[in-house]
């Protein structure tokens, strides 16, 4: 993400340009417009993320509404300490992991009946990548819950080991020893994909 | 497998994942379920408070008015129970002398019962006697409720209570009880 030309430090040091300032500004004074503006701007996004932290399944609709629901009682208390991205980002991985709480059991369940079905092979190249994708999913899915959500913001999100430490709340240690974990969890379950 | 292929794989397997797609003015519906959840919320707390209030005032009606004992009404005593002495008597007489003592205790309880309707017939018979019972009653409460007053240090209301029964019911057993009560606070206050 390219930083915009002009920038103004807030309060606590933190940058945020000209126009998330003003966005901001005019969401805490509870200008419909403006809301508008934020859901538009971040809607596809906050899906992508949510969509990547509960394995590429559940309820994603819902949950987007319940993250801009967070975000649209609780702005007037923003106090712009980050950008209003990665505030919506941190809002999302939480309500991810208290759904994720809530519904793991059924969807666990699921997959179990799912895991009987005889593998359908193929000699067909796109339903070969077919079934790597999606064991490439399940070994994420099969990831504890820490491990990948460092592995879905670093590789998916594209968001340096310190910006995942602020969002998570812990140092960027911790992120490259949780990286480092579910790398190697990757390596044993996808072990023969090696190479291309 | 090194740190470019695991991205790569993690990203073909993201791409080949469909996202399934959201309709609908999102920020619209954001703001309608806003709006709901802080009726419901206000709902609640209203309710829980109006049921705190609801509480705090029962406790407190309970400490100011303490209900009074309950009336002991009469009973039979229970007598304990003895085992059966069997040696001086065969079954026969015991069975003959328990029929004996149940038509002896239905024919007391019958004369009691007939006893009570007749002096209820009476009475009602009597206005008179209706009145005089209808005064003493009232006396009796106004006098109560001067000796709860008299509890509760109230002793100015509670003089005054006396010297309303005294006025009122000045025939009744209470108005000589009401004097006394109403002489004992006085010389509480002179002394």
């Amino acid at each position: 993400m390219s930083v915009p030309p002009t920038t103004i430090a807030s309060e606590g040091g933190i940058v945020l340009h000209d126009a998330e300032k003003d966005l901001l500004r005019r969401l805490q004074a509870g200008e419909p417009a403006a809301f508008d503006e934020l859901v538009a701007d971040n809607r596809q996004r906050i899906a992508r993320l949510v969509y990547r932290l509960l394995g590429w399944c559940g309820e994603v609709e819902d949950l987007v509404q319940d993250v801009l629901l967070v975000a649209y009682r609780k702005v007037g208390r923003f106090r712009g300490q980050s950008s209003l991205s990665t505030w919506l980002i941190g809002i999302a991985i939480n309500r991810c992991r208290s759904y994720r709480r809530r519904w793991m059991p059924s969807w666990r369940w699921l997959e179990r009946l799912w895991r009987r079905r005889p593998p359908a092979p193929g000699p067909d190249r796109a339903l070969m990548e077919d079934e790597t994708a999606a064991r490439v999913r399940k070994a994420v899915q099969e990831l504890g819950e820490s491990d990948r959500e460092a592995i879905v913001l670093y590789y998916l999100e594209d968001l340096p080991a310190a910006r995942i430490g602020q969002l998570l709340g812990i140092s960027a240690g911790a992120v490259d020893m949780r990286l480092h974990r579910a790398r190697r969890r990757l390596r044993e379950k996808l072990a023969d994909l090696g190479k291309e | 497998m090194d740190d470019d292929r695991i991205r790569s794989l993690l990203r073909k397997a993201d791409e080949s994942a469909r996202l399934p797609e959201g309709g609908g003015d999102l920020a619209n519906q954001v703001r309608r379920t806003s709006r709901r959840r802080s009726l419901l919320t206000g709902m609640v707390a209203g309710g829980a408070i109006a049921l705190a209030i609801g509480i705090v005032a029962t406790q407190w009606h309970r400490a100011a008015y303490p209900r009074r004992g309950r009336p002991v009404i009469a009973s039979r005593p229970v007598q304990p129970q003895s085992p059966p002495v069997v040696a001086v008597a065969d079954l026969r007489d015991l069975r003959l002398g328990a029929q004996l003592h149940s038509l002896v205790a239905e024919g007391l309880w019958a004369a009691e019962r007939k006893a009570q309707s007749a002096a209820r017939a009476d009475s009602a018979a009597d206005p008179i006697a209706v009145i005089d019972r209808g005064r003493d009653r009232a006396a009796l409460i106004s006098v109560d409720r001067a000796d709860e007053l008299v509890r509760r240090r109230q002793f100015a209301a509670a003089a005054e209570e006396y010297a309303q029964t005294i006025r009122l019911f000045p025939t009744t057993k209470w108005a000589a009880v009401a004097r006394q009560r109403l002489a004992s606070i006085e010389n509480r206050k002179d002394g």
